[in-house]
């Protein structure tokens, strides 16, 4: 009697289906990363459970003992933290990279270009209203941004025309307002079906490194995820979503 | 003189019609929700009736049917509130002022004014360290302040102790002769209005039933229902008999004189009430001379004594056992020795009894 | 710490509380002395705020701030600006966001007020303004104070709706609570922290001098 009792507690402690991944994401993966997981989860038995914010936001909770097992974040920066404070378990993984877009709304009449001299333009004249990056302070979109414009030689004009977003999403957010002429936001956005319709794009030459690393306490599940990123299957995915992945093999 | 005509039947049915002279005190008496402070707060201003006038000397101050209202701030009226409503952040000082219509030579017609309520030198306190009494004076200041054309006092006296209030009873009265203002005052108390009142007006679910002398409403009340509300006592039915060409009251084996018998008829059957003032006791000890009016005869069934006056309440002989009250002097009973359980006799007095048809 | 964003922050706690004396006065007044149809509604709107998740009410403020929308576009022909993303977008924002903090205090201190009172200046002859504002007023200033206080303060601790609607622009819409969630983001612990350690000792300041005010208020005025 006292056998089965224990056995079936052990079950609530143990469930028998597979265990669950707990990841966190920067936001530019809002729309790679559940095709990502849907393809894994279909491979193995596990499942995926994913958790969005700027990378800033989820370094804290991680350094803070969040239950993580994976991080992938589009800012070397915030790894190299976490690995310096021993958070980080094993190597990171360089899996993919991401791409800037320039983006102006329907309602905009700005034009787009990769040299963005149209900024330039409008900057000189006057009519340049609002232009969305995400913050260059610690969003790797808005650091990207910074050194487009800083290569176009217009920073420092530009200063007062810039709305700051808190993430890469946001960015996109602020420029379906009709205040907004146009934004720095990641290509893997704008390529998709949503935003293609409501807007034009220009991509831009910045590449942003998309890296991986597993958190300390991550189970093996978590190892598997992290192979599978490296898998043909998953680079088919990131390169249809807009990402770029280094034929190194 | 304030001539008043309300009528509404919501919030709260009116149907008022009273008046009064320039240094007259009407006291506008009933329970509590009859609309005693309604009617108040329509004279003030502060409500409007639905139909109805208020003319007060030669001013109209409402009319409905000229769509006429004037604000309180308008009408020139003191107004003394239950509660006083005293400023509280200001001085007894600054209260007046604020009140006064001109404020030139304030200090001076404050000073008066103070005088007058017998407060002198209590300008500068707030109204939380002055007593109940003072508030109140404070009050009436207030509203002379105004220069009023009529005083209104809501209950005035209710939130008071007893002590204070005889004293303020008397201060009223003194007061009152100085001013040259109708005065109404709305309270429940019927003995205060008795006292202070020249008019009486007795209301009842927002409906006036009579106005009148005090003695003329509490013991000669038009009907059956005014009887009530001014808690008369002793009040019976009878029938009127006609005897030799004169009305007489048949209360059961009893035939009763009485004096005012004008626009009744015989057969008909009425109420009829004395009061215990004039019901007099056959004295044992001295005998009465005199004829002896309406003679009853009864049992002592309890003796009530308050503030020297004893209440004899007397089961009548073949009446199935119903109670006259008769009110004698203190000395009177006990020099009379009356006990309960005795047997006495006494007159109803015949121009006392008030007859009311049925 | 990021001087500029100190004084954003400082000017729309400021200019908030002074446009909210006459407004929320207003709407305290009217709410304590009148009884009209839609009376309850109306409180229920002013209060709602409190209660409003920042992200629905910043929601709800970039979609109407909008230059496409008919408030937005009108501010845009009358000044050439666009109202949102601006410091004045902000300050209509928490206008809106701390309006219930200003109204609330006022009304209850005013409803406080035994209406008698009021009813006997006006048969003093007081005019229903000078009863307002030598009874009314002083005898709800206590109110009338917490109100500002605790508008200014509400409104220099925003943070969810200025991220939604504020577009973090420098001298303009950095406020210093979005200032220090930057700091944070950056792993800028020191700047961070003096940022936050001068909104905590403001806040703190504010409610005591309230509270201190209030006690001493009530010993004068107590019936």
């Amino acid at each position: 009697m006292r056998l089965i009792f224990v056995f079936v507690l052990s079950c609530c402690f143990f469930p028998v289906h597979a265990e669950e991944i707990r990841i966190a994401a920067a936001t530019n993966l809002r729309y790679v990363l559940p095709v990502l997981a849907e393809k894994f989860e279909q491979q193995t038995a596990h499942h995926i459970a994913i958790s969005f914010a700027a990378s800033g936001t989820l370094t804290t909770q991680i350094l803070h003992d969040a239950p993580f097992e994976v991080f992938l974040s589009a800012n070397p920066d915030y790894i190299n933290r976490l690995a310096d404070m021993g958070k980080t378990d094993g190597d990171v993984i360089d899996y993919a990279e991401a791409q800037l877009a320039f983006y102006a709304a329907k309602h905009s009449k700005l034009k787009l270009d990769k040299n963005l001299s149209s900024l330039a333009v409008g900057l000189k004249s006057g009519s340049l209203n609002k232009v969305a990056i995400a913050n260059p302070k610690h969003a790797p979109y808005g650091q990207a941004a910074e050194t487009a414009l800083k290569k176009a030689g217009i920073w420092q004009a530009i200063q007062k025309h810039l709305l700051i977003a808190e993430n890469a999403s946001q960015a996109v957010q602020f420029t379906m307002s009709t205040s907004v002429d146009a934004g720095f936001v990641p290509y893997s956005h704008v390529i998709q079906a949503k935003l293609e319709s409501t807007g034009r794009f220009v991509k831009l030459d910045s590449m942003l490194p998309q890296q991986a690393v597993l958190i300390k306490g991550a189970a093996e599940p978590a190892k598997q995820f992290l192979d599978f990123l490296q898998t043909e299957a998953a680079s088919s995915i990131l390169i249809k979503h807009g990402f770029v992945v280094e034929d190194e093999k | 003189m304030l001539k008043v005509r309300l009528q509404q039947s919501h919030p709260i049915a009116l149907d008022v019609e009273l008046h009064c002279e320039r240094g007259e005190i009407l006291a506008l008496v009933g329970p509590s929700g009859a609309g005693k402070s309604t009617v108040l707060r329509c004279i003030a201003g502060l409500h409007k009736a639905k139909h109805g006038q208020i003319r007060c000397a030669e001013q109209l101050w409402f009319d409905d049917k000229s769509k006429l209202d004037f604000t309180p701030q308008q009408r020139r009226i003191g107004m003394v509130f239950q509660h006083y409503a005293l400023f509280p952040h200001l001085t007894v000082h600054d209260n007046i002022r604020l009140a006064l219509t001109e404020q030139k030579d304030s200090k001076r017609k404050i000073d008066d004014l103070l005088e007058q309520v017998h407060l002198t030198g209590l300008e500068q306190r707030y109204p939380n360290q002055l007593s109940g009494g003072q508030q109140q004076r404070v009050a009436i200041a207030r509203a002379l302040a105004r220069e009023p054309e009529v005083l209104l006092l809501d209950e005035p006296f209710s939130a008071v102790d007893k002590v204070t209030r005889r004293k303020l009873y008397l201060e009223l009265n003194t007061l009152r002769r100085s001013l040259e203002m109708p005065i109404i005052l709305v309270t429940h108390d019927l003995d205060e209005a008795a006292m202070l009142a020249d008019s009486l007006c007795v209301i009842h679910n927002g409906k006036t039933l009579q106005q009148g002398p005090p003695d003329q409403v509490l013991h000669r009340p038009r009907n059956i229902e005014i009887a009530r509300q001014v808690d008369v006592r002793n009040l019976l039915t009878a029938e009127l008999i006609d005897v030799d060409g004169q009305l007489k009251l048949k209360w059961h084996d009893y035939v009763l004189t009485v004096d005012n018998t004008a626009q009744l008829t015989a057969g008909q059957r009425v109420h009829w009430t004395v009061s215990p003032a004039k019901v007099l006791l056959h004295q044992r000890v001295r005998p009465s001379r005199g004829e002896h009016e309406n003679p009853v005869t009864g049992v002592i069934q309890e003796l009530i004594t308050l503030k020297g006056i004893t209440t004899v309440l007397l089961r009548i002989e073949n009446t199935n056992n119903e109670i006259i009250q008769m009110d004698v002097p203190e000395h009177v009973a006990m020099r009379n020795e009356l006990t309960i359980g005795d047997k006495i006799t006494a007159s109803i007095l015949s121009d006392a009894i008030h007859i009311m048809p049925d | 710490m990021d001087w500029q964003a100190f004084e954003v922050s400082i000017k729309l706690a400021l200019l908030t509380s002074a446009s909210l004396l006459p407004l929320g006065l207003g709407l305290a007044y009217l709410l304590a002395n009148s009884r009209f149809v839609g009376r309850e509604v109306l409180e229920a709107a002013i209060t709602l705020p409190l209660v409003l998740p920042p992200t629905v009410l910043g929601y709800f403020l970039l979609v109407g701030l909008d230059s496409s929308s008919f408030f937005g576009g009108l501010f845009v022909s009358l000044t050439g600006h666009t109202l949102a993303f601006s410091f004045t977008g902000l300050w209509f924002a928490s206008i809106i966001y701390s309006l219930p903090f200003a109204v609330q205090p006022m009304l209850r201190s005013m409803e406080a007020i035994e209406p008698e009172i009021r009813e006997a200046a006006w048969c003093s002859g007081l005019s229903k303004w000078k009863t307002f504002f030598k009874i009314e007023l002083p005898l709800a200033w206590p109110g009338i104070v917490t109100a500002m206080v605790l508008s200014f303060s509400h409104t220099l601790g925003e943070f969810g709706v200025v991220l939604m609607i504020g577009g973090n622009i420098a001298g303009e819409t950095r406020t210093l609570s979005i200032a220090i969630y930057d700091s944070v983001l950056a792993f800028e612990s020191a700047q961070a922290q003096s940022m936050s350690l001068i909104l905590l000792a403001i806040a703190f300041v504010s409610i005591t001098v309230v509270f201190l005010f209030n006690r001493s208020r009530s010993r004068v005025v107590s019936f």
